[in-house]
């Protein structure tokens, strides 16, 4: 008994005794524990994060836009090159890339690097100081050879600016023409041209594995320029699986070039995937050639069917040349062009209203308030009637029988109304018609590409059609489409098929405003990639999903505390890189196909119209 | 560890200490032998005197080079007489200079070598670090540029006592020069120039290390002048014999063949150090290198924060720090005491003074406790920047490596920093120590992988009895982890080697397919080279590939359109490169021809009438082209095609002499309009049947052609004429764009086959209200009217 008491009395101290020491044990834990975390541990995070956030910094303005940067280094490299050679120079450009020069690098930049004046590059002698820029392909630098040796007599530096190739070919064709020595040879980093579609400004007729080598050079190098490779890439065609593969070769051999020049570039090169396009879609215009052929219905779409936009601006326009920049342009360039009257108009309401505003205005506080508005609102009155004017002339152009003609004859065959012999009799109506040789190959392409193939009776039919009205010389021109996969006899997937599986002419949707009721695959596309999975993508040939993966052990975090840190880059980037050419409606379509917390970036290799698709540089032009 | 300071010596005010190096594997008597030392520690080179006799020994006409720890590198034959003397240039290149004039650059250790010949025999030469000025009976030569023989010369004044060479001073412009004593002292430029300097007349004239000071001697003086003005002098009771600078601190005369006299520049103090042997002394930018047949040392002044640290009784914080770590050994709770001593404010300037001595230390015991010092005092710091302290890490590591026996550097720190990353790794692998470089290079944060070419070359050449299957197994053991390898130049050395079949396996490899189209063509693998751009995708250097095999004298053409084969890009690119030749239509179709692709030369030829201006040369390539077309069966439709261009070609001639009109570049349906302009309708008719156009079209052709004309009543005749094929249609639509709205509405009877609201708007369109009222009231659908 005693015994027992005594036992349990002392278990209660001990277990006491025991709570105590936890007790005592846990608090001063816990204490140090508390002090560890904050004046230890937290200060090293701070540390270790502000090393990140530097190394952010140090990346530059890349994660914002490293595609403005890649232009800007471009047209800076550009000015680089001019400044050195001192005094005035010609600036002589392969016409393959005035449009590029310019948009990159406007006249008046060029004029203050000493430039005295832009000639095209022809084989006549220039005087003084040149700076050619040139493509690196064999007929341009061939071009700049004979340039050079009909120049080289007259004193003067000379410069070669090449668009990156990735070949000693310039340096060969240098050597065996022996004009090595007479010219410095510099790579000219230009790639895309800015603006609404970033185009390489390609000619959409080059061979494919042409345009696959330079989209693929192009994309390795906006993939280099960045902090790193896109996340995911997807493409449907046999272009853009090349692609792909050539931007992983690419990548193999940056990636070990960035071994070999050691340090950062290596270890932190590819510590991130994704950070400034999350999502690259590669289509392959083989695809969807219906998308480039169809009439385009937007303002700027139609702008560039009638009159031909080069970048930036339309050279030959019923009143000469007009600026396509601006405020107002931008709010009417992708509207369909039955609501571009429309929106002029209240466009012009508005003015007019803050003109009058001025009766209104009657202390000098407002007075002055209205004076300050009004070099404003005056370039906006000037950009308005110049716009106007455009519209009324494309109107009527619109409204022309012929236009109608063809635009009825085009809708009722992507919408899948038309029996073959009555497609292929109307067509021939409309060649009776004489409508313009390109618009009539165009809508032969259609034809044959809506109807999955024609008989090669009909084929030919047409094609005599054709060549009796156009002249024989178009042989050619048929032969090149025939070889590009315009024009064939049987193909094994169904036009038809497609667009049922893609929906194609879906009236009740915000994208088929922009066609007028037809929804091209290529914006399918978009929107498939973008939202839920709509269509049979296997119908299309080749499809491919790679993800890519950093090989970073510690991605994930470097990229959350980036991203922390940085701040800009909350939305989704997605890059759509069309292999062969996208019409400007093509890319107002695809804007609006993504939704508004996703941001949508249009490449191609060229601007085009289904004009300039058919046309080819070899047949003589009409 | 005894605390070094035991074996230091004191001369004045300052410490001097003797570094212990190796223990020389050379058999080189230092007394009998000239020695070229490489500065900061690099190669010797050593050739035997020719004032002392040897009885039985016979002479060896070579130049023996080894590393600093007397390993034999490598052994140069020697044939050109008398050598007046040898040095290495700043890129470990040994430069020698016959007495003959003869002067030889040796590029690598395997004895290559470039050389020049100078116009007459030498008598001395004084080193430059790119090459030297050597002095002839009456002349001073300039070489810098071993591979031309273009070199500066400078007549030699009378009665020079003695001279010394002056290298460029690329900060004040000042190109190579010479500084000569007579009775007065004159600075020659080689461009011809003289200033006459206040200098004494001195004998044994020697630039310090840093080429700031020069030192001369005269009757057992010193004179230092400072090289920026000469106006400084400093004079110092000194020896007899020619001295040396030791670093800027001290200079140094061996006295006898194994004593060395040592003065110190601040103090005038002097000491004489005893050797066991005949020694050799050699001059480096912070001590003295000592030679002998056994050993290789290096005699350095102590710097003050070392001998503040390690001097017995020293109260320097740094001194207490590394106290601490005894303490820290034993136990002794003074350690921390011995903190609060130095006091936090001499903290930081006492970590790192340990890290500056630790990098002065040579021995990696007291590197180590001295690091351990300089943490421990860091340790107790809140706020210290560790870049020193790492950086010192760093390099000691490195040093270390170089120190070891094997490599035989035996470097200061501060040497080591005088030459540079890259130096170091190029020496390591002249010296064939390839894993130290790699290490050093790891550490370095340098690129590794030229070291791994170096060694993989390295093993292709020393490897001879190896199999190529075994000798590719050994590389690929190694180099398969290291990513980044360019395996162009270990191909290329393969191949030089006698092994084409490994080469060509290397090269297979390579991941830049530009690289290895390169290499392929040096090394005539023409069929690969094309096959690996096709592959590759790039499409410039396709271009490339195909252009350089179609310039390639040993490809004859026949070859090459072998090896273009049925590629079909490779013949795509071809096509495009032919056209920038002179004759390209000729070459293109030669080409087009042999490699058998008929249509595509057919298609060209007519691609060539088409652009042909004339008609007459039109007609005929026309007539060739649709012949051949029509020997092909799948031709056939532009067999028939062209047949028709030629017919209508024949036809235009004849309608042109007939008519005297151009007809030229019209289309058929245009060459049909054109007539029934010209109100030639059965004319028209008659060619429009010709070429197969139809009546619909024919049709058309007159509509149009009526309107253009604005035959309005021709135009109702011609559509009353028939029933039209076309419907009436077209006709109400084209007179009303050309502006007729009594014309159309005439059409809208007629159009019985359109909808009937449709007419309704026509009637309106025209004019012609009532009939619009008539019809729509007859159709019960009044609403079509407006107004009704």
């Amino acid at each position: 008994m005693v015994a027992n008491t005594s036992v349990t009395r002392v278990a209660g101290v001990l277990k006491r005794r025991i709570i105590i020491d936890i007790a005592a044990g846990f608090t001063t834990g816990c204490i140090a524990a508390f002090s560890w975390w904050h004046f230890y541990h937290q200060k090293r995070l701070h540390f270790r994060e502000q090393w990140y956030v530097d190394y952010a910094k140090a990346k530059g303005a890349a994660a914002d836009g490293s595609l403005d940067m890649e232009a800007d280094s471009a047209g800076e490299s550009l000015r680089q090159a001019l400044l050195d050679i001192g005094g005035p120079k010609t600036l002589a450009i392969d016409s393959g890339l005035t449009a590029v020069v310019s948009a990159l690098c406007p006249y008046s930049s060029l004029k203050d690097c000493g430039v005295s004046d832009v000639v095209t590059l022809t084989r006549e002698t220039i005087r003084g100081n040149i700076v050619y820029v040139a493509s690196g392909s064999p007929e341009s630098v061939k071009l700049v050879c004979d340039n050079l040796q009909k120049s080289i007599a007259n004193d003067g530096e000379r410069i070669l600016l090449v668009r990156p190739r990735t070949s000693p070919l310039v340096d060969l064709i240098l050597d065996q023409h022996g004009l090595t020595a007479e010219v410095k040879v510099y790579d000219w980093p230009a790639f895309f041209m800015p603006g609404p579609v970033l185009s390489m400004g390609l000619s959409p007729t080059m061979p494919v594995n042409e345009l696959v080598w330079q989209t693929a050079v192009a994309l390795n190098a906006l993939q280099a320029a960045s902090n790193g490779p896109f996340s995911r890439v997807t493409g449907h065609g046999s272009a853009a699986k090349r692609v792909s593969e050539l931007l992983q070769d690419l990548q193999g051999e940056h990636q070990a070039s960035a071994v070999a020049n050691g340090g950062f570039e290596y270890y932190f090169g590819s510590a991130f995937v994704g950070c400034d396009v999350d999502y690259l879609l590669l289509i392959d215009r083989q695809v969807d050639w219906v998308g480039a052929l169809v009439f385009q219905l937007t303002y700027q779409g139609l702008l560039d069917e009638i009159y031909g936009v080069s970048p930036g601006q339309i050279v030959n326009g019923p009143d000469g040349k007009v600026k396509l920049e601006g405020e107002l342009f931008n709010m009417i360039r992708d509207l369909n062009f039955g609501m571009v009257g429309q929106r002029l108009n209240s466009l012009a309401r508005q003015l007019q209203t803050a003109y009058d505003k001025r009766h209104d205005a009657k202390s000098i506080d407002e007075i002055r308030e209205f004076v300050a508005k009004l070099g404003d609102l005056q370039s906006t009155q000037i950009q308005l009637k110049q716009h106007t004017a455009l519209a009324e002339a494309i109107m009527s152009y619109v409204q022309g029988n012929e236009f109608t003609a063809c635009l009825e004859f085009q809708q009722s065959l992507v919408e899948n109304e038309l029996g073959t012999s009555e497609a292929v009799s109307q067509l021939q109506e409309l060649i009776y018609r004489k409508i313009p040789v390109a618009r009539a190959a165009r809508l032969l392409c259609l034809v044959c590409l809506c109807r999955s193939g024609l008989k090669e009776k009909q084929l030919h039919t047409l094609y005599n059609d054709i060549l009796r009205t156009y002249g024989y010389e178009h042989l050619q021109t048929l032969h090149d489409l025939e070889n590009r996969g315009l024009l064939f006899t049987t193909t094994q997937t169904s036009y038809a098929q497609i667009a049922r599986s893609f929906q194609l002419s879906n009236q009740n949707e915000k994208v088929s405003k922009v066609y007028a009721g037809y929804t091209p695959l290529s914006v399918r596309l978009v929107q498939a990639a973008v939202m839920a999975v709509r269509g049979d993508p296997m119908l299309l040939g080749e499809y491919f999903d790679n993800v890519q993966k950093s090989d970073h052990p510690k991605e994930a975090k470097l990229r959350k505390i980036l991203l922390r840190n940085s701040g800009s880059h909350d939305k989704q980037v997605i890059m759509v890189m069309v292999i062969g050419g996208v019409t400007y409606a093509e890319a107002a379509a695809m804007r609006a196909a993504v939704p508004s917390d996703k941001e949508l970036i249009v490449a191609s290799t060229s601007v085009i119209t289904g004009d300039r698709l058919v046309k080819t540089e070899l047949s003589p032009a009409d | 560890m005894a605390n070094p300071t035991l074996s230091w010596e004191r001369v004045g005010k300052r410490f001097y200490r003797t570094f212990e190096g190796y223990h020389m594997q050379w058999a080189v008597h230092v007394a009998e032998s000239h020695l070229a030392v490489a500065p900061c520690g690099g190669a010797i080179a050593v050739w035997d005197r020719t004032d002392v006799i040897r009885a039985g020994v016979a002479r060896r006409a070579q130049i023996a080079i080894y590393s600093g720890s007397g390993r034999l590198l490598a052994t140069m034959p020697w044939d050109l007489g008398q050598i007046t003397g040898a040095s290495w240039s700043v890129n470990d290149e040994l430069m020698v200079l016959a007495q003959s004039g003869v002067a030889r650059k040796y590029t690598d250790f395997a004895g290559n070598f470039v050389q020049l010949r100078l116009p007459e025999p030498v008598t001395h030469v004084q080193w430059l670090p790119d090459g030297f000025v050597a002095q002839s009976e009456e002349k001073w030569t300039l070489v810098t540029d071993f591979s031309s023989a273009s070199f500066l010369q400078i007549d030699l004044p009378t009665q020079v006592l003695d001279w010394v060479a002056v290298p460029a001073d690329p900060s004040s412009g000042r190109d190579h020069a010479v500084i000569a004593t007579a009775e007065s002292a004159i600075l020659y430029t080689f461009e011809q120039k003289q200033h006459p300097l206040s200098i004494e007349p001195l004998l044994s004239l020697k630039l310090s290390p840093d080429n700031m000071w020069l030192m001369g001697q005269r009757d057992g003086q010193i004179y230092i002048y400072g090289t920026d003005t000469f106006h400084e002098e400093y004079r110092f009771d000194a020896f007899h014999n020619p001295a040396t600078w030791v670093g800027v601190a001290a200079v140094a005369a061996l006295e006898e063949e194994d004593s060395l006299s040592v003065l110190d520049l601040n103090s005038q103090e002097r000491l004489t150090l005893e050797f066991e042997n005949a020694v050799s002394i050699y001059s480096e930018v912070d001590g003295l290198r000592v030679f002998s047949d056994y050993s290789h040392d290096f005699f350095a002044p102590v710097p003050d924060v070392v001998t503040e640290t390690f001097r017995l009784g020293s109260r320097a914080p740094s001194a207490i720090l590394l106290n601490c770590i005894d303490l820290l050994e034993k136990k002794s709770p003074q350690a921390n005491e011995n903190l609060s001593v130095i006091g936090i404010s001499a903290l930081p300037g006492a970590v790192d003074a340990c890290c500056v001595a630790a990098a002065a230390e040579l021995d990696p015991r007291w590197q180590k406790k001295l690091l351990r010092a300089a943490s421990f005092g860091k340790s107790a710091l809140n706020l210290y920047d560790s870049t020193l302290y790492l950086d010192v890490m760093e390099k000691l590591r490195i040093a270390n490596t170089l120190r070891s026996e094997k490599v035989g550097m035996l470097v200061t720190v501060h040497q080591m920093d005088m030459l540079g990353p890259a130096k170091v790794l190029r020496r390591l692998q002249a010296l064939q120590c390839y894993g130290e470089a790699i290490a050093v290079a790891r550490v370095l944060k340098c690129p590794v992988e030229t070291v791994y070419i170096a060694w993989a070359c390295h093993q292709i050449q020393s490897n001879v009895d190896l199999e190529d299957a075994e000798l590719e197994q050994l590389l690929a053991a190694t180099l398969d982890n290291v990513l980044g390898i360019s395996y162009v130049e270990i191909a290329q050395n393969a191949f030089d080697e006698g092994r084409p079949k490994l080469a060509r396996t290397l090269i297979d490899r390579e991941p830049q397919a530009q690289r290895r189209v390169k290499i392929l063509l040096r090394l005539h693998e023409h069929e690969r080279a094309l096959q690996v751009s096709v592959d590759s995708g790039n499409v410039d250097l396709l271009f490339y590939t195909v252009l350089s095999l179609a310039s390639n004298a040993e490809v004859s053409l026949p070859q090459f359109y072998r090896l273009l084969g049925d590629k079909r890009t490779a013949i795509e690119a071809y096509k495009r490169l032919c056209t920038l030749q002179p004759n390209a239509k000729e070459t293109v179709h030669k080409f087009l021809y042999q490699m058998d692709l008929v249509v595509d030369d057919i298609n060209l030829s007519f691609t060539e009438a088409c652009v042909e201006p004339e008609i007459e040369p039109k007609h005929m390539q026309l007539v060739t082209v649709q012949k051949r077309f029509a020997e092909l069966k799948q031709t056939h439709f532009e067999s028939q095609a062209t047949a028709e261009f030629v017919a209508l070609l024949a036809l235009q001639k004849q309608l042109e002499s007939e008519f005297e009109m151009p007809f030229a570049n019209l289309s058929a349906s245009d060459t049909v309009v054109a007539l029934l302009n010209i109100s030639q309708t059965n004319r028209a008719q008659k060619v429009a049947n010709k070429f197969h156009i139809s009546d619909k079209q024919f049709w058309w052709l007159r509509l149009r052609s009526l309107v253009s004309r604005r035959e309005w009543t021709d135009l109702l005749e011609f559509a009353k004429s028939k029933k039209s094929p076309i419907g009436y249609l077209p006709f109400y639509e084209q007179t009303l764009q050309a502006g007729n709205l009594e014309a159309a509405g005439a059409y809208v009877d007629m159009c019985t086959n359109v909808d009937y609201k449709e007419r309704v708007q026509m009637y309106l369109k025209t004019n012609q209200r009532d009939k619009a009222i008539e019809l729509a009231r007859k159709l019960k659908d009044e609403s079509l009217v407006p107004g009704l």
